[in-house]
């Protein structure tokens, strides 16, 4: 009978978080520690997760939402954005719509651990997400020179053009997949897709 | 970390931005004015994505986005 619930929680468990856009399913000793920034103005900042948690519009997480998320705009998106880096989020919480975090209106990073969580919501690896998700071509394929990923990181917009066979020389096209996917690597991005319980907040820091 | 004055640069839907505070990392605060009134909003601007953080009114023109972004790395080219 236990052996039965257990194996009845597993289903479940796997059936929960690989629902919508699947992948490889985190168990609870893989969850990091996340970091959120939130700066001044800003929602979260006005919002104290702390006390009541992340939550979400109801949205459709979808492939391209992702790739959305990450190199267009991010509100509204069926994401909640995390790092698995402090020192991202803090950049990220150094200012806002209310101005420049200050010792009088500090920035918040909120740190968040869901391995204590009887469940928490599917965690998206958007390398992952987005490496799988175009059947039969690569999403980190490119016809550009060896720097072209440092250019694209730093934030250029004109490529150095890169020789093609037969010895002419091209700018090269950049995808918003290899876009997002430098961008995600930047932030040591994980994207959270559903709602995050106030227990698994377990500190809101102040930076300035 | 410094203040950087802009040129009422358009950016888009009536809106122009009007300084920049430069942050550590890719991440600068822009001042914007629109031309409906003197309302004054921030957004954040991720130097690197070209990609404002925080919404603004309207929609981002790609020419005013890079232009604020050249102004700002060689601003923070000067500043060191």
């Amino acid at each position: 009978m236990e052996l039965g619930m257990a194996r009845f929680s597993v289903v479940t468990y796997l059936v929960a978080h690989t629902f919508g856009l699947g992948g490889r399913v985190a168990t609870r000793s893989q969850v990091p520690t996340l970091y959120k920034g939130a700066g001044p103005g800003t929602h979260w900042h006005a919002t104290n997760a702390k006390l009541v948690g992340f939550t979400l519009p109801p949205m459709v997480g979808t492939l391209n939402a992702i790739v959305r998320h990450i190199s267009a705009y991010s509100f509204p998106s069926a994401y909640l954005s995390f790092s698995t880096s402090f020192a991202v989020a803090r950049s990220y919480a150094l200012a806002g719509p209310g101005g420049v975090a200050s010792m009088a209106n500090p920035g918040f990073v909120y740190e968040i651990d869901l391995s204590s969580m009887a469940t928490f919501p599917p965690l998206r690896d958007p390398i992952e997400q987005i490496s799988k998700g175009f059947n039969g071509s690569f999403a980190h394929s490119h016809n550009g020179s060896g720097s072209l990923i440092a250019e694209i990181a730093q934030g250029a917009t004109v490529f150095s053009q890169a020789q093609q066979s037969g010895g002419g020389m091209l700018a090269p096209a950049v995808s918003s997949q290899l876009r997002a996917l430098i961008f995600a690597i930047r932030d040591a991005e994980i994207l959270v897709e559903g709602q995050i319980p106030s227990g698994a907040v377990v500190k809101r820091h102040d930076v300035f | 970390m410094g203040t950087v004055k802009l040129n009422e640069i358009d950016i888009g839907s009536g809106v122009f931005a009007t300084s920049a505070w430069l942050l550590d990392g890719p991440i600068a605060l822009i001042s914007t004015k629109t031309d409906q009134g003197s309302e004054t909003l921030k957004s954040r601007l991720d130097l690197q994505k070209g990609m404002f953080i925080d919404p603004l009114p309207g929609e981002r023109s790609t020419e005013g986005v890079h232009e604020v972004i050249e102004f700002l790395v060689q601003a923070k080219l000067h500043h060191g």
